[in-house]
């Protein structure tokens, strides 16, 4: 070992940096410009020190640049610790690490925590694109390590390369059973630290004019959900997500009520049950179909039926939950809930206000007055855009009066007005409609384009009731789902929208073996596996009888080739030669010598005589001689063929 | 260095307990002092051991520190890396082995040396199975040299020792190992083979004239002989005084003895008892150098040990012989 120790060769080290470079590159885009820049100079400069002889820079200017890399990082990330800072460090340091890198062990550090840069990748983003990248990274720096094992430079670049990717196919049922079969934790040991920086996306639990809009050109998937029967009809597709209370004039917001768990439906029928696999929002809110009847693990179902996870969805997460189509919620109504539920901005949108109070007082039937609004936006000139006109302080009044123009929201939000001028309770709630369904892979999916506004009255006979004043005024909005979108719907893409859904049920067969796959996808594969039996010891088994099965494969494989003579072509060609021998006739005995049985077979095929003597020869020097000169193999095999035996020689001389 | 002393003693052979004969039945080759055994042999898989490496203790301790950061922030895909390196891990050990199983040491020979030389002993390996192998190693007590087998090809690895004695100087315990493909894992096999080889004493190191021959003195030697000067050299106890360059002493105030060579077919005899006044490993050592001068003086000559006698002779195998017997002369 200690010959060996000081010496790296120029190509093993040239091919740890590009695997180094692999790992660095996705964080490039993240990092401060400066970093790729010293990174790409440090590699730069110690691949001239292996090929040019370049000299190592001297310790004290590596010193400084590493107290330069560890203050630069301070002073852009104020920290040195956390997801971004951390990996920025790793970044610097490998790269820093390369300039002094002298020994085998130091190139076998670098090639090592290259994989584990490879892994913090995946702390930002679980693209399948990365994944697929993953696989490369590992090839190329699993060459590196290999060949940093041949000091003397004799393995040849392809062959090692092959054989890296042979040990990783090799490693991947490995790493399948692993994968399904490893207990995974149901909670972290130690606490996540939170996400404060990746941008939340998706409806959110704040609701102005206008803020959905940006969604509305958003195509991005938010969730996609697999019915456990056939999928309702899209009317029924409303996804609820946060529900808003209290309006100040400009914004909803949910208001000040004080919180309340679920108390459940007073009646629930047309119950289907879902499957939702949803992407990452760093929201708490989980969606599903008016009403929930029960909160999935992990969250709760408040009074409003709204599922709140306790932890943002920081990574995707996959849930079951059981809606009632038909239900009757929130009756009776509590006084401070009707009084939150007819919450009017002071002040604001008096023209409104009048014309609710009108309707009230020339009707006392809460449906009367809701069907008055929605024939209201029906028959009067509303128009459906997502580009309305601005609208002034009294937002509202500008919009029911003057512009007629907007979006759901703009909807929703003057019709809960009008409802609670009128004195009918109303609230706001937001999610989102509809779905594209993918044919592909069975399931639907709801894309941030989906993002939808809609109203609940409370009628007394009913409890909270859904409205859509939308519908009302683009009823396509509904019925074609996604008509919204500025991507238009899956009908126009043509064949391009075809390609779009396969990549699609791609990304959600990715998303359901792989992202989501967690502790309750586990437990599920277990029962199917034992037939109802989900302990960890099943899983103990499983694994064990998984591994006990490739360790077995595997030393079958490495005590192959005990009888590496089967292979040698010179025998199987004697072996050819032999057999036709047998054919006509004679039968030699295993232990006879080539010479023996050549001088047999000349006796009895005299005609075939040379022929016999040149096989015999030829076979005798590949086998048994030092060297054999080059085309003896060739020609053993074409004496071979060629060989004719006649049976009459043998008539004759036997 | 050492003056050259004794002869070295045969390979070492201790009588086995019961416990070391169940472990070598068990784990064969593990522990030395076993029966030594005889080239050509064929690793295989009772004789090949294997263990996590250094650089593999640090790639477990690697994964399980990415094993449970993954688990924890339940990131499914540093969890498939993980997994991934994990089975590279797994898998890794099988390649080591492969790498080592079916090689096969064909034979291992050194040429004689002088003692405080060293010794090459040359590890002859061909591959039993049709499969190219990559930096298997050897090493003995000093260093590991490597080498690369081609397919079916054939390999010599240079072993060096230091001969610090004369006598036999065995091989000893040659280990074959490699650490191919990762350096994750060391897959190794013990040699115990008997190669050895004779180490000749060290010549003396400065010329001392040959002897002459017996009852002979400097004026019937000039009878039938030419005897050419040859030049002049520091004086050494054991010079007879008629080889005293007195001129010179009168002339350098150095005591200087002169030196002849002779181009005759004279036979010389080379005799331990007539060397006064030196020890043994010192008249070894001045026979060993006459040996070497004699044969290049192209002087017919014989050596006369205790108990031992070689007849005059020259030539390659006869300085062979007489160099052998010298080495392995009882020590005390």
């Amino acid at each position: 070992m200690k010959v060996d120790e000081r010496y790296i060769a120029p190509r093993a080290l040239t091919v740890l940096c590009a695997g180094l470079l692999l790992a660095m590159a996705p964080h490039f885009p993240r990092l401060p410009v400066w970093i790729p820049v010293l990174a790409l100079v440090c590699v730069g400069w110690r691949l001239c020190m292996a090929w040019r002889g370049w000299p190592a820079p001297r310790a004290i200017v590596r010193l400084g640049l590493t107290v330069a890399a560890v203050t630069g990082t301070w002073a852009y990330y104020g920290t040195v610790l956390g997801r971004e800072a951390g990996a920025a460090l790793l970044v610097l340091m490998l790269s820093l690490k390369l300039l002094e890198l002298a020994r085998v062990r130091d190139a076998f550090l670098v090639g090592v925590l290259s994989f584990f840069l490879v892994a913090t990748q995946f702390l930002f983003s679980q693209d399948p694109a990365l994944a697929a990248l993953m696989f490369v990274d590992v090839v190329v720096i699993t060459t590196g390590l290999a060949l940093l094992q041949d000091p003397r430079g004799n393995l040849s670049l392809p062959g090692t390369t092959r054989r890296a990717a042979m040990l990783l196919a090799q490693s991947l049922p490995l790493m399948a059973v692993m994968f399904l079969l490893f207990p995974r934790l149901a909670t972290p040991l130690w606490g996540v630290p939170q996400l404060q920086d990746s941008a939340k996306t998706g409806v959110s639990d704040e609701m102005s004019p206008g803020s959905i809009s940006h969604l509305f050109i958003d195509d991005s998937p938010a969730f996609r959900v697999v019915f456990d029967g056939p999928t309702p009809p899209v009317q029924q597709l409303y996804w609820r997500g946060p529900v808003l209370w209290h309006y100040d004039g400009e914004v909803w917001t949910r208001g000040r009520l004080p919180w309340r768990r679920g108390s459940g439906l007073s009646r629930a029928d047309d119950v289907v049950g879902y499957r939702i696999a949803l992407e990452p929002s760093h929201r708490h809110w989980l969606f599903a179909l008016s009403m929930p009847m029960e909160s999935p693990p992990g969250a709760v179902l408040t009074g409003d039926f709204e599922l709140v996870r306790r932890r943002p969805v920081d990574e995707l997460m996959s849930y079951h939950v059981e809606s009632a189509l038909s239900y009757r919620a929130g009756v009776p109504l509590a006084p401070s809930l009707r009084e939150a539920a007819l919450q009017w901005p002071e002040g604001y949108d008096r023209r409104t206000l009048e014309l609710g109070r009108t309707w009230r007082a020339e009707s006392d039937n809460p449906r009367a007055i809701v069907d008055r609004a929605l024939t209201r936006f029906r028959q009067q000139p509303y128009v459906y855009t997502l580009n309305p006109a601005p609208l002034g302080r009294d937002g509202m009044d500008d919009f029911l009066f003057d512009t007629r123009e907007g979006y759901c929201e703009h909807y929703a939000s003057a019709f809960v007005l009008l409802m609670r001028a009128a004195g009918v309770p109303a609230r706001i709630v937001t999610g989102y409609l509809g779905g594209l369904h993918n044919g592909f892979g069975d399931y639907l999916l709801v894309r941030q384009s989906d993002a939808h506004a809609w109203a609940e009255v409370w009628l007394e006979d009913r409890g909270w009731t859904m409205v859509d004043p939308t519908a009302a005024v683009a009823p396509e909005r509904r019925e074609l789902p996604g008509a919204g979108s500025a991507a238009g719907d899956a009908r126009g893409w043509g064949w391009l929208g075809g390609l779009g859904m396969g990549w699609d049920a791609l990304r959600n067969l990715w998303n359901r073996w792989v992202l989501s796959y967690d502790s309750e996808r586990q437990q599920e594969l277990l029962e199917r596996l034992n037939a109802g039996d989900s302990s960890w010891r099943s899983a103990a088994a499983w694994l064990a009888a998984a591994g006990g099965l490739a360790l077995a494969l595997g030393m079958l494989w490495a005590l192959a080739g005990g009888r590496g003579g089967r292979r040698d072509p010179a025998l199987l060609a004697w072996r050819r030669y032999r057999r036709k021998l047998a054919r006509h006739g004679l039968r030699a005995d295993d232990t006879m010598g080539p010479v023996d049985l050549g001088r047999l077979a000349r006796r009895r095929w005299p005609s075939a005589s040379s022929r016999i003597a040149q096989i015999t020869d030829r076979f005798v020097a590949l086998r048994y001689g030092r060297s054999a000169p080059p085309g003896t193999l060739p020609a053993l095999k074409r004496d071979v063929r060629r060989l004719k035996l006649r049976e009459h020689d043998a008539g004759r001389t036997v | 260095m050492t003056r050259p002393g004794a002869v070295s003693a045969d390979a070492p052979v201790r009588p086995a307990g019961r416990g070391r004969r169940w472990l070598d039945r068990r784990l064969p080759r593990l522990l030395p002092g076993g029966k030594l055994e005889s080239l050509p042999l064929t690793l295989h898989r009772h004789r090949i051991y294997i263990l996590p490496t250094r650089y593999g203790l640090f790639f477990g301790v690697l994964l399980v520190v990415m094993l449970l950061g993954s688990l924890n922030y339940n990131n499914n895909l540093a969890l498939m890396l993980t997994f991934l390196l994990g089975g590279v891990m797994l898998v890794a050990p099988v390649h080591t082995y492969r790498n080592l199983a079916g090689l096969r040491a064909d034979g291992l020979h050194a040429e004689p040396v002088f003692a405080g030389d060293t010794a090459r002993f040359a590890l002859h390996l061909s591959s039993a199975e049709p499969r190219a192998r990559c930096s298997v190693m050897a090493d003995g007590l000093e260093e590991t040299a490597r080498t690369d087998l081609a397919q079916g090809g054939r390999a010599l690895i240079e072993l060096r020792r230091t001969a610090d004695n004369r006598g036999w100087l065995y091989a000893g315990r040659v280990r074959l190992h490699t650490v191919y493909p990762l350096g994750l894992f060391r897959a190794w096999s013990w040699l115990d083979v008997a190669a050895r080889t004779v180490v000749y004493p060290a010549p003396e190191a400065a010329r001392v004239p040959l002897p002459r021959a017996p009852g002979s003195g400097r004026g019937s030697r000039a009878d039938d002989e030419e005897e050419e000067f040859t030049g002049l050299r520091d004086y050494r106890s054991g010079d007879p005084s008629r080889l005293i360059a007195w001129k010179a002493l009168a002339r350098t105030d150095r005591l200087l003895s002169k030196m002849f060579s002779s181009r005759t077919s004279e036979t010389l005899w080379l005799d331990f008892d007539r060397l006064q006044g030196l020890d043994r490993e010192a008249r070894l050592s001045r026979l060993t150098r006459w040996v070497l001068e004699a044969e290049r003086a192209n002087v017919s000559y014989g050596l006369r040990l205790p108990g031992r006698r070689l007849d005059p002779g020259r030539g390659d195998a006869h300085r062979r012989e007489c160099l052998e017997a010298l080495a392995l002369f009882p020590g005390p």
